[in-house]
């Protein structure tokens, strides 16, 4: 997909380039921060920030290949900035903390159609991740980022990044029963 | 996309396997390992296959619930973008003549007092219009914006207008603008900005109506697109649309607004249609620099329908006498009104 982006032009100051780049991360961004939080005005007042900043900034970059890490740390950072500016003075700090936009269980499906029973556990086991597992989850497997990324994104360490999904898919390989044992009896006939 | 780290070894039980990135992208993806190596991999471990289908299940199980931007929304999004593009590009601009300016000094102080004269006689001459009480004016800007501007108003054009830059404009009183859209390659127009008050209005390409008395703003969009701002409050109108922001209540209020009546203004004409009579004596006021001394309460609240064509005060005096059932007397600049 970022092949199509003219990363020259970025830096140079291109205009359509940048522009590409916007379009190119528009929906990307929408999605991600409708999952944290559901004040639409909120996100698109970020993303435009975002790229104004991008354009501003634009001979500071990283390096291109990191640069995807680089736009949604940019966007994560500017929404939770624009939520307590915005909420400071109706909130009290304990609220502010408590509210912060953070990953809803709902917005994880369920893809499989395996059994009421094991459908519930997993519900649960969702429910019961943390809204950072969560997070990180969507990072991985929905925008396909690295463990690198992920960690630059949530601002933690590489090593806390593949921690906290190793956590999480572990939890929920357990809800969904799939007991090492139970499963060399089930699959042997194959 | 691949990214090796530490965190990745090589796996050897179904969480490891989870949280290997390698077989991630094989499972999800179809990439980058081929198949050989997870039969492989099947073969050096026992039970390596129910491994293998117990952290594809899982895998397979996650998916996202998908949440798409309104189109209209995105294009306003879009548009706020392009704006805001346009403000980075200025300000750069301006950073780049200080800096000019700074090198001229340390080469040449004297350069520096004729460029300084030289550039501040170009760019700092803001030229300003004026209208007296019960005149109208019409101004064709340098962009080719149509202004209309009403009695009693003032419009201040700040310095020289560059195609590339901002078009600020400042506005106290009422005007009706139609400005055009300047395309450029796919490139955002410059933003036209409108200034009233404690608020703005940002355009790209439209026509509408400001209307800036008595601490409240309006404006009634009649096509195209803008965007008000005023404090943290943001707004953007579509046609038909009119937004009143009164200073120092945190408040916007929109509603639909008559565009016949707004493009009545254009010409100078004022149609009444609900209007209270209160209404009219503050546009009296505002447009004619009469002063209201005395007038019975209850005429006030009085709802007027008709048209008013801008022209002499006492023509309208009379009119205004007739619909209010009500005797009006001139003192110099000062209205008595008395209910018949």
């Amino acid at each position: 997909m970022e092949e199509h982006i003219n990363w020259e032009g970025v830096i140079a100051g291109d205009v359509p380039s940048h522009t590409a780049l916007y379009n190119l991360y528009f929906d990307r961004l929408f999605n991600y921060g409708r999952k944290l939080t559901a004040d639409e005005s909120l996100i698109e007042d970020t993303i435009q920030e975002t790229f104004v900043r991008l354009w501003a900034d634009r001979q500071k970059l990283p390096p291109a290949a990191a640069w995807n890490g680089y736009i949604f740390r940019m966007f994560r950072n500017a929404l939770f900035r624009h939520f307590r500016d915005a909420e400071r003075h109706r909130l009290s700090l304990e609220e502010l903390e408590a509210r912060l936009p953070e990953f809803n269980a709902d917005h994880i499906l369920l893809a499989r159609e395996s059994d009421a029973a094991t459908q519930a556990r997993l519900r649960k086991a969702i429910g019961a991740l943390s809204a950072r597992q969560r997070e990180a989850i969507f990072l991985r497997f929905y925008e396909n980022l690295s463990y690198d990324e992920i960690a630059a994104v949530m601002d933690i360490s590489v090593k806390a990044s593949y921690k906290l999904m190793a956590r999480a898919l572990n939890e929920m390989r357990e809800a969904m029963g799939l007991s090492l044992v139970a499963l060399l009896f089930l699959l042997r006939p194959c | 996309m691949m990214h090796r780290s530490e965190a990745e070894r090589n796996p050897s039980t179904v969480d490891e396997l989870l949280a290997d990135t390698r077989f991630q992208e094989w499972v999800l993806r179809g990439n980058p390992a081929p198949d050989v190596y997870w039969t492989a991999w099947m073969e050096r471990h026992p039970g390596g296959k129910a491994m293998i289908d117990a952290a594809r299940e899982v895998l397979l199980s996650i998916r996202f619930a998908e949440h798409r931007p309104d189109p209209s929304r995105k294009a306003a999004a879009r548009e706020s973008y392009l704006a805001g593009l346009a403000a980075a590009m200025e300000r750069e601009r301006r950073a780049r003549v200080v800096r000019m300016f700074r090198s001229a000094a340390a080469a040449a102080a004297v350069l520096l007092v004729v460029s300084a004269g030289w550039y501040a006689w170009r760019n700092l001459r803001a030229e300003e219009y004026a209208t007296a009480y019960g005149e109208i004016r019409r101004l064709t800007l340098p962009d080719h914006t149509e202004v209309v501007l009403q009695a009693n108003s003032r419009l201040r054009v700040a310095g020289k207008w560059r195609y590339d830059g901002d078009r600020k404009v400042q506005l106290d009183g009422e005007a009706w603008f139609k400005v055009p859209p300047i395309a450029q390659h796919g490139n955002p127009a410059p933003p036209f900005t409108v200034s009233a008050g404690h608020a703005s209005i940002t355009v790209l390409g439209t026509t509408f109506n400001v209307r800036h008395r008595r601490q409240a703003l309006e404006v009634v969009l009649v096509d195209g697109k803008v965007r008000v701002d005023a404090g943290e409050k943001s707004r953007v109108l579509t046609p038909g649309e009119k937004v009143r922001f009164v200073k120092g209540q945190q408040v916007m209020s929109v509603t639909q607004a008559d565009t016949a009546a707004v493009a009545a203004r254009a010409k100078g004409q004022l149609v009444l249609h609900r209007t209270t009579a209160e209404e009219v004596l503050h546009y009296l006021e505002d447009n004619y620099g009469y002063t209201v001394r005395q007038v019975d309460s209850s005429l006030l609240k009085k709802e007027l329908e008709g048209e008013f064509v801008q022209g002499k005060p006492e023509d309208i005096l009379f009119l205004l006498s007739q619909l209010l059932d009500a005797d009006i007397t001139v003192d110099g600049k000062n209205l008595d009104l008395k209910k018949r």
